[in-house]
C-alpha cells in the first residue's frame, strides 16, 4: 500500500459525528447562559450572545445582520462611537462601476482621524448565472460546491474548489483597503474585513483599517478588489484589478490622557509601566506597557488586560501586543495596543486588571490615575502637529526626516516617531540635548515600517527631569543629518 | 471588530470546525463520550474568550487547539481515576466502520493528531504547527513517520 491510497483510506473512513454532539454542546451553552444570569456578572448584551450562538447552532444556520449603512455597523458591537459621529459619514464618491462582470460602487466612508471604515457594494452583473466568492471563505460546503482532490508532496491530497453545483460561474475576488501613497507622514494600516450577503446575490463588505502612526486630518486611501474567474485567479496576467482612491477627513480633535499608577496590587510577575488613552469619535485607543514575568506552562498565551471605571468594565475590542524588549533575566517587556469604547469624558480614575489568555484567571489589579488630559484646541497650544506633548517651535520639518508624533508618557518617558526619507539599510541615532550640550536620559529606537525609500521608526527617550527645553539630533554615521529645538509641554494646568 | 461581527465569526467557526475537532478528539481519546465532552469544553471556552482573540482568523485554530488542551485534562483525570490500560480494556469499540482509523488511534498522539488534522480535516502544516506549538519541519516529520508507522501496523 503506498502514501496515496492510506490517505485516502484515512479520508474514506473518516468517523461520522454522532447525532448527540450538537446536544451536548447546546446544553452546556445553555448552561453557561443560566450561570450568567444568576450571577449576574456580565451586561445583558453577553447573556444575549450566549443564548443567541445556543439558537444559531440548534437551527444550523448563520447570522444574517441587516446592516443598511455605516452606523449600524459600528451599533452591532460592544464599542459604540459618540453621539454625532454619524456627521463624519461621506457619501459622495461617484456612481458605481462596472468592470467585466462585476459591479463596484462605494457607498459610505467614515474617518475620524484613527479609525477609517469603508462600506462597499459589490454585485455581479448578471445575478442568475454569476456568484462572487471571496477567497478567504473556508466554508464551502459539499452540497454547495463542486470540490476536487489533488495530490500534494505527501503523495497524499488537498481539497479545492471548482464550481458550483447550481451551475453558477464563480468568480473569486479579494478586497482591500491600503494607503493610497506609501510617503504619505502617516501610516494606515487595514485591519479587517466583514461583508454580508444580500439576497440580489451582491455582497456588502466593510473594510477597516486604523492609523497606526501619525495624525492626518485629511487620508487619501486605495480600495483595491481583485476578481477573475475561479480558474484564472492563480493566473496574475489575466485577473482584473478594480481600483479607486478616495479622499477620507475627519473633523474633530483627539483628547489624549496619560495615567499614573496610584496603587499596585498586581502579582509580582506583572509590572505596568504607563497607560494611555487617546480618543476620537469612534473608538478610543488603550496603550499599555508593562514588563511579564512569562510561564510558558500555565500562561501559554500569555496575558492581557481588562479595565474599568468603577464597577463598570470599558468595552475592549480588538488590539495587538508588541514584544519590546528581553530582558536579561527573561522578563519581557511588551506594548498593548486595545480599541476601547468611545467617551465623551474618559474617566480620570480606571482600574487595570491583568488576564491570563484563554483562562479565568486573573494576576491582579492595579488603580491608575490621569496625569494629564489634553485637548491641544482647549489649551491653545500652538502645534502644526495635533495632540503633540513634545513639540519643535513653530512649524519643522528636516532634509530627510519628518516627524510624526511626540508624547510624553507618565512623566517617564519621550516617544518619538519619524519617518525618514531614505536608505532604509542605513539606520539613524536619535540624540536629546540639553542647553548645556550634555545628553540627556537614555535613547532607545525601533524601526516600526520599511518602505521601499525609508521607513518609519520610534525613537523613547526614559530617565527623568528633563530640560524643559532641548536639541533633538537625527545622526546618520556620526554626522547631524536633521535637527530641532523642542519644548516640553504641557505645562502646569 | 465588532462583537456581533465576532459572534457570527465564531458561530460559522463552530459549524465549519465541529467535526474536525470531535475526530481529532475520538483520536486521542478513543472514546465518544469523552470526545464529545472535549468539543464542548472547547467550544465553551474559545466563547468564554472569545474578546479575548485578538486575530479574527485565528478562531478556528483556537477551537482546535483547546479541544487537544481539552482532551489532555480529560486524560488525566481519566488517569486519577482508572489506570490507562483498565480504561483502554473496558472502552467499547468506537471505530467498528473505520478500521484504518482503529489503526490511526492506536499510534502516539504525536504522530495520529497531525495525521488527522493534515488528511481528514485538509488543515495545512503550518495551521497544525501553530495549533500544536511545533516548527512546520517537525509536524511534517511526525506525518512522514506516523504513516510509515501506520503503514507497517495494517500490513502485519
Amino acid at each position: 500500500m503506498n502514501n496515496k491510497d492510506l490517505i485516502h483510506l484515512i479520508r474514506a473512513q473518516k468517523p461520522a459525528l454522532p447525532d448527540a454532539l450538537d446536544a451536548r454542546i447546546c446544553d452546556r451553552l445553555a448552561r453557561l447562559t443560566k450561570e450568567e444570569q444568576a450571577m449576574k456578572k456580565r451586561v445583558k448584551f453577553h447573556t444575549v450572545l450566549i443564548a443567541a450562538v445556543v439558537f444559531v447552532l440548534l437551527a444550523g444556520t448563520a447570522f444574517a445582520l441587516g446592516r443598511s449603512n455605516l452606523m449600524e455597523y459600528f451599533s452591532r458591537g460592544n464599542l459604540k462611537p459618540l453621539d454625532g459621529a454619524e456627521k463624519l459619514i461621506q457619501t459622495d464618491f461617484g456612481e458605481a462601476v462596472r468592470q467585466e462582470d462585476v459591479i463596484f460602487q462605494v457607498e459610505e466612508a467614515i474617518f475620524d482621524g484613527k479609525t477609517a471604515v469603508v462600506q462597499m457594494l459589490i454585485s455581479p452583473a448578471d445575478p442568475e448565472n454569476v456568484f462572487l466568492l471571496h477567497q478567504g471563505i473556508q466554508d464551502t460546503p459539499e452540497d454547495v460546491y463542486e470540490v476536487s482532490y489533488n495530490e500534494d508532496e505527501y503523495g497524499g491530497e488537498y481539497r479545492t474548489v471548482t464550481g458550483r453545483k447550481d451551475g453558477k460561474k464563480i468568480i473569486a475576488y479579494s478586497i482591500a483597503l491600503k494607503m493610497a501613497n506609501e510617503n504619505e507622514q502617516y501610516v494606515f494600516k487595514s485591519s479587517s474585513l466583514d461583508g454580508e450577503e444580500l439576497s440580489d446575490g451582491s455582497v456588502r463588505v466593510w473594510m477597516e483599517g486604523r492609523v497606526i502612526s501619525g495624525a492626518p486630518d485629511k487620508m487619501d486611501v486605495m480600495i483595491r478588489s481583485t476578481y477573475a474567474p475561479l480558474e484564472k485567479m492563480n493566473d496574475i496576467e489575466n485577473r482584473f484589478v478594480f481600483e479607486k482612491r478616495i479622499t477620507l477627513e475627519s473633523g474633530r480633535e483627539a483628547a489624549y490622557t496619560a495615567f499614573e499608577i496610584a496603587e499596585n496590587n498586581m502579582d509580582a510577575r506583572v509590572e505596568v509601566l504607563s497607560a494611555a488613552v487617546q480618543m476620537h469619535a469612534l473608538r478610543g485607543e488603550m496603550t499599555v506597557e508593562y514588563i511579564y514575568e512569562e510561564d510558558r506552562k500555565s500562561e501559554p498565551m500569555g496575558v492581557t488586560f481588562k479595565m474599568y471605571a468603577g464597577d463598570k468594565e470599558i468595552a475592549v475590542g480588538g488590539g495587538e501586543q508588541t514584544l519590546l524588549e528581553i530582558f536579561a533575566d527573561g522578563r519581557k517587556r511588551y506594548q498593548a495596543v486595545f480599541e476601547i469604547e468611545a467617551f465623551a469624558d474618559f474617566p480620570e480614575i480606571i482600574t487595570l486588571e491583568a488576564k491570563v489568555v484563554g483562562q479565568p484567571r486573573t494576576l491582579g489589579q492595579a488603580a491608575l490615575v490621569a496625569s494629564k488630559s489634553i485637548n491641544a484646541a482647549e489649551n491653545n497650544v500652538q502645534t502644526d502637529i495635533p495632540g503633540l506633548y513634545f513639540a519643535p517651535e513653530g512649524s519643522w520639518s528636516g532634509a530627510c526626516v519628518t516627524l510624526l508624533e511626540g508624547e510624553i508618557y507618565s512623566g517617564r518617558k519621550i516617544v518619538l516617531s519619524y519617518s525618514y526619507k531614505g536608505d532604509r539599510m542605513k539606520h539613524l541615532d536619535v540624540r536629546f540635548i540639553a542647553p548645556d550640550g550634555t545628553s540627556v536620559g537614555e535613547v532607545e529606537t525601533q524601526m516600526t515600517v520599511v518602505k521601499e525609500n525609508g521607513y518609519t521608526m520610534t525613537a523613547m527617550l526614559t530617565g527623568s527631569g528633563w530640560p524643559t527645553s532641548m536639541t533633538v539630533e537625527f545622526v546618520l554615521n556620526g554626522q547631524v543629518v536633521d535637527s530641532f529645538e523642542a519644548l516640553l509641554y504641557p505645562m502646569e494646568k | 471588530m465588532s462583537t456581533e461581527n465576532r459572534k457570527r465569526l465564531f458561530v460559522k467557526a463552530v459549524h465549519a470546525k465541529k467535526a474536525g475537532m470531535y475526530r481529532v478528539a475520538l483520536v486521542i481519546l478513543k472514546s465518544s463520550a469523552d470526545a464529545e465532552d472535549a468539543c464542548a469544553d472547547a467550544i465553551e471556552i474559545t466563547l468564554r474568550h472569545l474578546d479575548s482573540i485578538r486575530d479574527d482568523g485565528a478562531i478556528n485554530a483556537y477551537l482546535m487547539r483547546c479541544t487537544v488542551n481539552a482532551c489532555h485534562a480529560i486524560l488525566k483525570k481519566r488517569r486519577k481515576e482508572v489506570p490507562q490500560e483498565d480504561f483502554e480494556a473496558i472502552l467499547p469499540p468506537v471505530f467498528m466502520d473505520s478500521p484504518v482509523w482503529m489503526y490511526l488511534s492506536g499510534l502516539d498522539e504525536k504522530y495520529s493528531v497531525p495525521i488527522a488534522m493534515k488528511f481528514s480535516e485538509n488543515m495545512t502544516t503550518k495551521e497544525i504547527a501553530e495549533i500544536l506549538r511545533l516548527t512546520q519541519g517537525t509536524v511534517s516529520t511526525r506525518i512522514s513517520r506516523g504513516l510509515k508507522l501506520l503503514k507497517d501496523q495494517m500490513e502485519r
